[in-house]
């Protein structure tokens, strides 16, 4: 999965500014910040999980799925997997990155089939 | 190579009001404890406890405690994230890239997904930054492709969507329900 790991690569940053957070608030002690909750766990996570990984994982629950549909977390998959239809969203930025990587998706997944159903197509 | 504790004098020029100690340099006997929240005891070596960044700058802002709380951090995983900086530490004594590699798949490999589940806020917390990464692959690793009720029951979360929510989001993003691998 070539994808996964250009994705890996590019969300470094993202994690350092998570522990720059992190730093801020330990920096007088050690009990300001509170108990891990599922949702940090899914922040963390998310920048290691495939696209289809991470849409399983925002439909687990009602916060997982608040979490997970994050444009932040969506844009950069979007827009390194489909970077055409990432561009539609010009067009109407209603639409969520999350939405516009499974039409693409979907779409993409059509064609693939189209294509083998007819190896000789021009 | 960056063995040496040296290091370039990077923002010297911002405070010189006093001058500071050099806390930088090497005392590989002095123990530091630590306190997890269900009150269990951890002594390590100071080496190990500065792998901890948010221990690290505990210590710099106040060098004279001897005692660390983690009010947010529980015995088990505080242990096996001892574990693994302890060996990080030789590591960095010896560089070895191979070993390493093959320490660390090992160290993720003979957990069990809940252990790792409960280690990953634990190093985000202290910010050790290879275990976070290393964890947090190995989680991607278990749930890569797999359905929606098996990353639920990965992660031990209580479904609280209705039927009727459910059946809707199967509708709308059917792609991210089809073709996922057997549990």
């Amino acid at each position: 999965m070539f994808l996964t790991k250009l994705k890996r690569a590019s969300t470094r940053e993202n994690i350092q500014h998570h522990s720059v957070r992190r730093l801020e608030l330990s920096e007088n002690n050690l009990v300001s910040h509170s108990p891990s909750s599922s949702w940090e766990l899914v922040l963390l996570v998310a920048h290691y999980l495939d696209p289809k990984t991470l849409a399983a994982a925002s439909f687990v629950s009602k916060s997982w799925s608040e979490s997970f549909s994050s444009e932040d977390v969506w844009r950069p998959v979007c827009s390194a997997q489909y970077p055409c239809v990432y561009n539609l969203r010009h067009i109407d930025p209603t639409v969520s990155c999350r939405r516009l990587y499974g039409i693409a998706s979907t779409a993409a997944s059509k064609l693939r089939l189209q294509k083998s159903a007819k190896p000789t197509c021009p | 190579m960056s063995s040496s504790t040296d290091s370039p004098t990077l923002t010297t020029e911002t405070t010189q009001l006093s001058p500071q100690p050099d806390t930088e340099t090497a005392k590989p006997t002095k123990k530091i404890t630590l306190k997890s929240s269900d009150n269990q005891i951890f002594e390590v070596e100071e080496s190990v406890a500065m792998e901890f960044a948010t221990v690290k700058s505990f210590f710099e802002d106040s060098p004279s405690t001897d005692t660390v709380p983690l009010p947010n951090v529980t015995a088990k995983p505080l242990s096996q994230v001892i574990e693994f900086c302890k060996e990080q530490i030789k590591f960095k004594a010896n560089p070895d890239e191979a070993q390493k590699k093959k320490y660390n798949a090992e160290f993720v490999t003979e957990k069990s997904d809940k252990d790792l589940v409960d280690m990953i806020p634990v190093a985000n917390y202290l910010e050790i930054k290879d275990l976070l990464d290393v964890l947090n692959q190995a989680v991607a690793d278990r749930i890569e492709n797999k359905s929606v009720e098996y990353v639920r029951s990965f992660f031990g979360i209580d479904n609280d969507f209705t039927a009727e929510e459910e059946a809707a989001l199967r509708r709308e993003h059917a792609w991210a329900y089809e073709g996922v691998d057997e549990d």
